[in-house]
C-alpha cells in the first residue's frame, strides 16, 4: 500500500505533547521505516480528505494509489474527477480529466519535491531522503504504530507544519500532512 | 659546402634577417575569426546591424541536441545537463524546457509582483462577476487536484492565471515537442537545449573553454552510446579558428620542409639555403607588417597564404642562383636574367590587382601580403643577393646540358598536339560557360552537412537565423519599446497569412510604461472588486476571505510603479533583453528577429512605410555585396591584366616571343576554365582570384623560356631552374588542399593546378624550339 499525499495532520497535537524515550522513539522509527521500505510493490485503494482554509467545506476524493520500486508512485483518484499523478524518479506527470499531461521535473518545483519526498521516501525505505526534511519520531510498537515527522529543513518548515503516519507492521493505514498554511490532507488507505 | 671565400658577410645578414623576422613574429598577432575575414555592410545601416549581429545575442546562443540513446536516457542526459550548466557563470541561461524562469527566485517573485503589468493576455485582467466565476471554478478544481495543496495559496491569489501567462510569454517559442519533461525534435529521438553563453561569440578563448565545459560536463554524466550535437555561431567560429590554426601550423612546417628539400636536392648546399632564407624571411616578415600597417591587424588566413607565396617568391632567388656560374661576378648573372626578372615580378604582382582591390577585407589581405612579399623578395633578390651570392660563390650543384634535358627540349616538336586540350576546352568553355557563383555562402568555412544540422537545431528550438533582421531606433529606451509595441499588429498579420512563425523583440521581455499603464488602468477599484468577488463565488465553496490576497495584490498593481529595464537587470530575463535593447551613441536601438521568415520579401513589403526601422535581409545583403565585390575583382583584375599586357609589350618589343608568351598563358587559362566547365565546378570570387594569380606566375615562366636563347648551358640552367621554382610552387600550394579552411583549399587546389599547366605549357610554347627560325604559336 501506499501512503501517499500531503495529509495535514491537524489531529496530532495531543502527540506532540508526549514525551518519548529518544532512543526507543529513534530505534522505533527507524524499524517502521526499515519495514515499509522492505515491500517492493503496493496497490491499495485511498479515499482522502482535504481541509483547505479558504473553502467552507472539506474535499473529498477517492482513487488507487500504486507504488513499486524503483522510485514509482502513483496515484489515480477516481472520483470525483479523473485525475491520475505520476511520481517515476525525479519527473512528475499529471493528468486532469482528458486533457493533456503536465510534466514537471522536481528539479524545477521545492514544493512538489518536498510532496514526493514525503509520500515516496517512506514507502522506500529511504531513511536518508526523509531524514534531510524532517526529524522522525514514533509511538507504539510495530504492530501499531505512529510515525511523527517533523521539519527541519527551511524549505520544509516553510511549507508543512507536521506529517503523521499510522499503520501495523508494514502496512501505511493513514497519512496525516498539516501543512504550513493550516490545510489539512488526510489519506486513509483501505486494507 | 663549396666556400671558395669567406661566407660571414651571408651569416651575418640572414642572422639579421632572422632577428627582424622574429620581432615580426612576436609582436603582431594573427586574428583567426572570420568575422575579420567577411565584408562590412556597404552603408551604416547594414555595417551596424552586421556588428550587432557578431557581437551581440545571435553570436551567444548554442544549441545541444542529445541522439542515439533511448528517449528516457536522454532526458536524464538533458536534465544532467541542465542541472551542472544551470549553476556554471559562464551561462546567462540553460534552456531545455522545464520551467526556466524558476531558475532564479528573485526573478520569480519580481514578475509575479508585475504580474498583471506583464501579462500579454488582457483575459487575466478581466474582473467582471462572470469572469471570476469561471476562474474560481478553475481555483476550485486545482485544490481538489493532488498537486494542489502544493499550489493552494498562490492559486488563491492569482485566480485568473495572470502569472502563469507572464512566464509563458517570456519562454521561447520553441517547435520543439516536450518528452519526459523535456524538449525533444518534433520528428526524431533528438533532446534539445537552448544556451547562451556569458562571453561574447567572437570571444573564442572563452567559447572555446565554454564548449569544454559542455563536453566535459556530458562526459560526466556517463552517456553511453548517446551522441552530443553542439552548433551555433560561436561552435563554427571555434572550430574555423582551431582548423585555421592548425593550416597555419600546417603550413608554415610543410612548406618549410618541402622549400628546404627541394632546394637542397637543387643546390646541396646549406649556404644556399642560407642565402634563400634571407629574401624568404625579409619579405615574409615585411609583409605581415605591411599588411599589419595597412589592415591593422592580420589575419591568419593571410599569413597561411603568405606561408604558400614564399614557394613563389622563392623564385626570384633561385633563379638568380640557379643561373649563376661559379666564379661569375655580382652583376654577370643579372645581365642574363634580370629584364626577365623584373618583368616577371612585374607581371606578378599585377596579376595580384584583383585580389588587392576586390574590397573584401580579408581577400585584400591575402593579396597585399602576397604582392608586398614578392616585390620584397624581388628587390632583394636585385639588390642584396648578388653580393651574398658571390661572397660565399654560390651555384647550382649541377648545370649545363644534360641527355634528359635535351630529350626533354626535342619534345617541343611535337607541340601542335597541345592544340587538342586547348580547343577541347575551349569548345567546352563555349558550349557550357563557367557559371558565377557570386553567394557568399561560396565562401563559407562550414561544411554543407554542418549547416543542415544548424538549421534544423534552429527551427525546432526556434531560433532566428539572423538571416532577417530589424532595428528600431528612437531617443529612449521607452520610445524603442512603443515603436516595437506599434510593430505588433503587422507581426500578428503576417503571422495569419504565415509568412512567419513569430518575431523576438525586446518588447516581449518588457511593455513600454505606456501599454503597463494602460493594462493596470483595466484593473477594477477594490469595492467594484469586492463586489464582484462575491457575487462570483455564490454557489461555490469559497470562505468570504478566500481572495484576500488576491484583492490586495490587484490594489497594490493599482499603485504600483511601471516596472523599467533596469529592474531586470542581473536577472536572466534582463540577461536575454540586454543585447535586444541598448543605447548606442546617444540613441536607443531595438534588434527584432523574426521567426521562421517564409517570405522575406512579403515581411519587407508590410514594413514600408514604418518610420525609424530598419531592415536587412543578410543572404540578400551579404550575397549582393559578394556580388559586388565579384564584380569589381572583375574590374581590376581587366586592368591588371591589360597592365601586365602593356609590361610585356614594352618590356619584350618583339611580336614573335610577345606572341609566344601571351600564347602560352592564355592557354593556362584556357585548360583551366575548361575543366572547372567540365567538372561543372562554378566559379567563385575564389576561383577568379586563384587564376588572376596563376596568369601572373605562367607569365613568369613563360618570360623565362621565352628569353632570347642564348647556348645549350643557359638553356640547361633556366630549365633546372624552372622546374625547382615549379616544384615549389606546386607543392605548396597543393599542401593548401589539405587545409580544414574552404577558402584556403580552393585557392591552393586551382592554384596547383594551373601553376603545373603553366610548366608545361611555358615549357613547350614559349620557349624556342632549337635550331629553328619565327617560332609558331598556338
Amino acid at each position: 500500500m501506499k501512503v501517499f499525499s500531503l495529509l495535514a495532520i491537524s489531529g496530532l497535537l495531543a502527540g506532540l505533547g508526549q514525551a518519548w524515550a529518544a532512543d526507543s522513539a529513534g530505534d522505533l522509527s527507524r524499524q517502521i521505516i526499515a519495514s515499509l521500505g522492505l515491500v517492493a510493490q503496493r496497490t491499495q485503494p485511498f479515499h482522502e480528505k482535504k481541509d483547505i482554509a479558504a473553502l467552507t467545506h472539506p474535499l473529498f476524493s477517492s482513487g488507487v494509489l500504486a507504488f513499486h520500486r524503483p522510485a514509482y508512485l502513483e496515484k489515480t483518484t477516481q472520483t470525483p474527477r479523473q485525475e491520475r499523478l505520476i511520481i517515476d524518479g525525479g519527473m512528475v506527470s499529471i493528468q486532469r480529466g482528458a486533457g493533456s499531461v503536465h510534466h514537471v521535473p522536481l528539479a524545477q518545483s521545492p514544493a512538489l519535491a518536498l510532496l514526493v519526498t514525503t509520500m515516496r521516501a517512506p514507502l522506500e525505505g529511504d531513511m536518508a531522503t526523509l531524514t534531510h526534511d524532517y526529524t522522525l519520531s514514533a509511538q507504539g510498537d510495530l504492530g501499531a504504530w505512529t510515525l511523527i515527522m517533523t521539519p527541519i529543513s527551511p524549505q520544509a518548515t516553510q511549507l508543512v507544519h507536521l506529517v503523521v503516519l499510522k499503520g501495523r507492521n508494514n502496512a501505511i493505514d493513514s497519512l496525516k500532512v498539516m501543512q504550513a498554511n493550516g490545510d489539512v490532507q488526510t489519506l486513509t488507505l483501505d486494507p | 659546402m663549396k666556400q671558395h671565400r669567406k661566407p660571414w658577410v651571408l651569416a651575418v645578414t640572414l642572422a639579421v634577417s632572422a632577428l627582424f623576422a622574429a620581432l615580426v613574429f612576436v609582436s603582431i598577432p594573427l586574428r583567426l575569426d572570420m568575422a575579420g575575414f567577411l565584408p562590412r555592410g556597404h552603408d551604416d545601416g547594414t555595417r551596424f546591424l552586421l556588428r550587432e549581429v557578431q557581437g551581440g545575442v545571435a553570436g551567444t546562443v548554442i544549441m545541444l541536441g542529445l541522439e542515439g540513446a533511448p528517449e528516457p536516457e536522454l532526458a536524464r542526459l538533458s536534465l544532467g545537463l541542465h542541472a551542472a550548466l544551470v549553476k556554471d557563470p559562464q551561462f546567462v541561461s540553460v534552456l531545455n524546457g522545464v520551467f526556466a524562469t524558476d531558475q532564479a527566485e528573485t526573478l520569480r517573485a519580481l514578475l509575479f509582483k508585475h504580474r498583471y503589468q506583464l501579462a500579454p493576455d488582457d483575459h487575466v485582467r478581466n474582473m467582471d462577476a462572470q469572469a471570476l466565476e469561471q476562474a474560481f471554478a478553475n481555483v476550485l478544481d486545482g485544490l481538489d487536484s493532488a498537486a494542489g495543496p502544493a499550489f493552494a495559496d498562490t492559486l488563491l491569489r492569482d485566480p485568473t492565471n495572470a502569472f502563469i501567462q507572464t512566464v509563458h510569454a517570456l519562454e521561447p517559442d520553441v517547435h520543439a515537442r516536450v518528452l519526459h519533461g523535456v524538449w525533444f525534435a518534433p520528428d526524431q529521438a533528438r533532446a534539445l537545449l537552448l544556451l547562451r553563453t556569458t562571453a561574447p561569440g567572437m570571444d573564442l578563448a572563452r567559447q572555446a573553454q565554454v564548449e569544454h565545459t559542455i563536453s566535459a560536463t556530458f562526459a560526466g554524466l556517463h552517456p553511453g552510446h548517446a551522441k552530443l550535437l553542439m552548433s551555433g555561431p560561436s561552435v563554427f567560429a571555434v572550430s574555423s579558428a582551431v582548423g585555421m590554426r592548425h593550416d597555419v601550423d600546417m603550413m608554415a612546417l610543410c612548406s618549410f620542409v618541402l622549400v628546404v628539400s627541394i632546394l637542397y636536392w637543387r643546390f646541396r648546399s646549406l649556404w644556399v639555403l642560407a642565402a634563400i632564407g634571407v629574401p624568404f624571411l625579409l619579405s615574409l616578415s615585411i609583409a605581415m607588417l605591411v599588411v599589419w600597417l595597412v589592415f591593422g591587424f592580420v589575419h591568419g588566413i593571410a599569413f597561411g597564404f603568405g606561408m604558400t607565396m614564399l614557394g613563389v617568391a622563392l623564385d626570384y632567388p633561385v633563379l638568380l642562383i640557379g643561373h649563376r656560374d661559379h666564379g661569375e661576378g655580382p652583376q654577370a648573372t643579372l645581365r642574363r636574367i634580370g629584364h626577365s626578372l623584373r618583368l616577371g615580378v612585374t607581371t606578378a604582382v599585377l596579376g595580384l590587382s584583383g585580389m588587392v582591390f576586390c574590397g573584401l577585407p580579408g581577400l585584400a589581405q591575402l593579396g597585399t601580403f602576397a604582392a608586398v612579399g614578392l616585390v620584397v623578395a624581388a628587390v632583394v633578390t636585385l639588390h642584396i643577393m648578388p653580393r651574398l651570392v658571390v661572397a660565399a660563390d654560390l651555384a647550382p650543384y649541377t648545370s649545363g646540358p644534360s641527355a634528359p634535358l635535351a630529350r626533354a627540349e626535342g619534345w617541343r616538336r611535337y607541340r601542335g598536339w597541345l592544340v587538342i586540350p586547348v580547343v577541347v576546352c575551349a569548345t567546352e568553355l563555349w558550349w557550357s560557360p563557367p557559371v558565377l557563383d557570386t553567394r557568399l555562402a561560396a565562401l563559407s568555412p562550414l561544411p554543407e552537412q554542418t549547416l543542415r544540422m544548424d538549421e534544423a537545431l534552429r527551427k525546432d528550438l526556434g531560433v532566428p537565423d539572423s538571416s532577417l533582421m530589424l532595428a528600431v531606433s528612437g531617443l529612449t529606451a521607452q520610445d524603442v519599446l512603443e515603436r516595437e509595441e506599434a510593430l505588433a499588429p503587422v507581426w500578428a498579420q503576417l503571422r495569419q497569412q504565415g509568412r512567419l512563425v513569430g518575431v523576438q523583440d525586446a518588447a516581449r521581455f518588457l511593455p513600454s510604461v505606456r501599454l503597463q499603464h494602460k493594462r493596470v488602468e483595466q484593473l477594477p477599484p477594490t469595492a467594484a472588486l469586492q463586489a464582484a468577488i462575491a457575487q462570483a463565488r455564490e454557489g461555490l465553496p469559497f470562505r468570504p476571505t478566500a481572495f484576500d490576497t488576491f484583492v490586495s495584490d490587484v490594489d497594490a498593481a493599482r499603485q504600483m510603479p511601471p516596472l523599467l529595464p533596469q529592474d531586470l537587470l542581473g536577472t536572466p530575463v534582463g540577461a536575454a533583453m540586454a543585447p535586444l535593447l541598448f543605447a548606442r551613441s546617444g540613441q536607443w536601438f531595438g534588434l527584432v528577429f523574426p521567426e521562421s521568415v517564409q517570405d522575406h520579401q512579403a515581411v519587407e513589403q508590410a514594413l514600408v512605410g514604418q518610420p525609424d526601422v530598419l531592415t536587412m535581409d543578410m543572404h540578400k545583403e551579404v550575397d549582393s555585396l559578394s556580388a559586388y565585390h565579384t564584380g569589381r575583382t572583375l574590374r581590376w583584375m581587366a586592368v591588371g591584366c591589360a597592365l601586365a599586357f602593356a609590361v610585356l609589350v614594352l618590356g619584350l618589343r618583339d611580336a614573335g616571343r610577345i606572341l609566344r608568351v601571351i600564347g602560352a598563358v592564355v592557354a593556362v587559362q584556357i585548360t583551366v576554365l575548361g575543366v572547372f566547365a567540365l567538372l561543372g565546378q562554378p566559379l567563385t570570387l575564389i576561383h577568379l582570384i586563384a587564376l588572376q594569380f596563376v596568369l601572373g606566375v605562367s607569365l613568369d615562366y613563360a618570360l623565362f623560356f621565352a628569353r632570347p636563347q642564348l647556348d645549350a648551358e643557359e638553356r640547361a640552367r633556366t630549365m633546372r631552374t624552372l622546374l625547382t621554382c615549379n616544384a615549389m610552387t606546386v607543392l605548396t600550394f597543393g599542401l593548401l588542399a589539405a587545409c580544414h579552411t574552404l577558402l584556403l583549399r580552393e585557392i591552393g587546389m586551382t592554384v596547383a593546378f594551373g601553376v603545373a599547366l603553366a610548366m608545361i605549357y611555358g615549357f613547350l610554347l614559349a620557349g624556342q624550339r632549337q635550331h629553328i627560325g619565327p617560332p609558331d604559336t598556338p
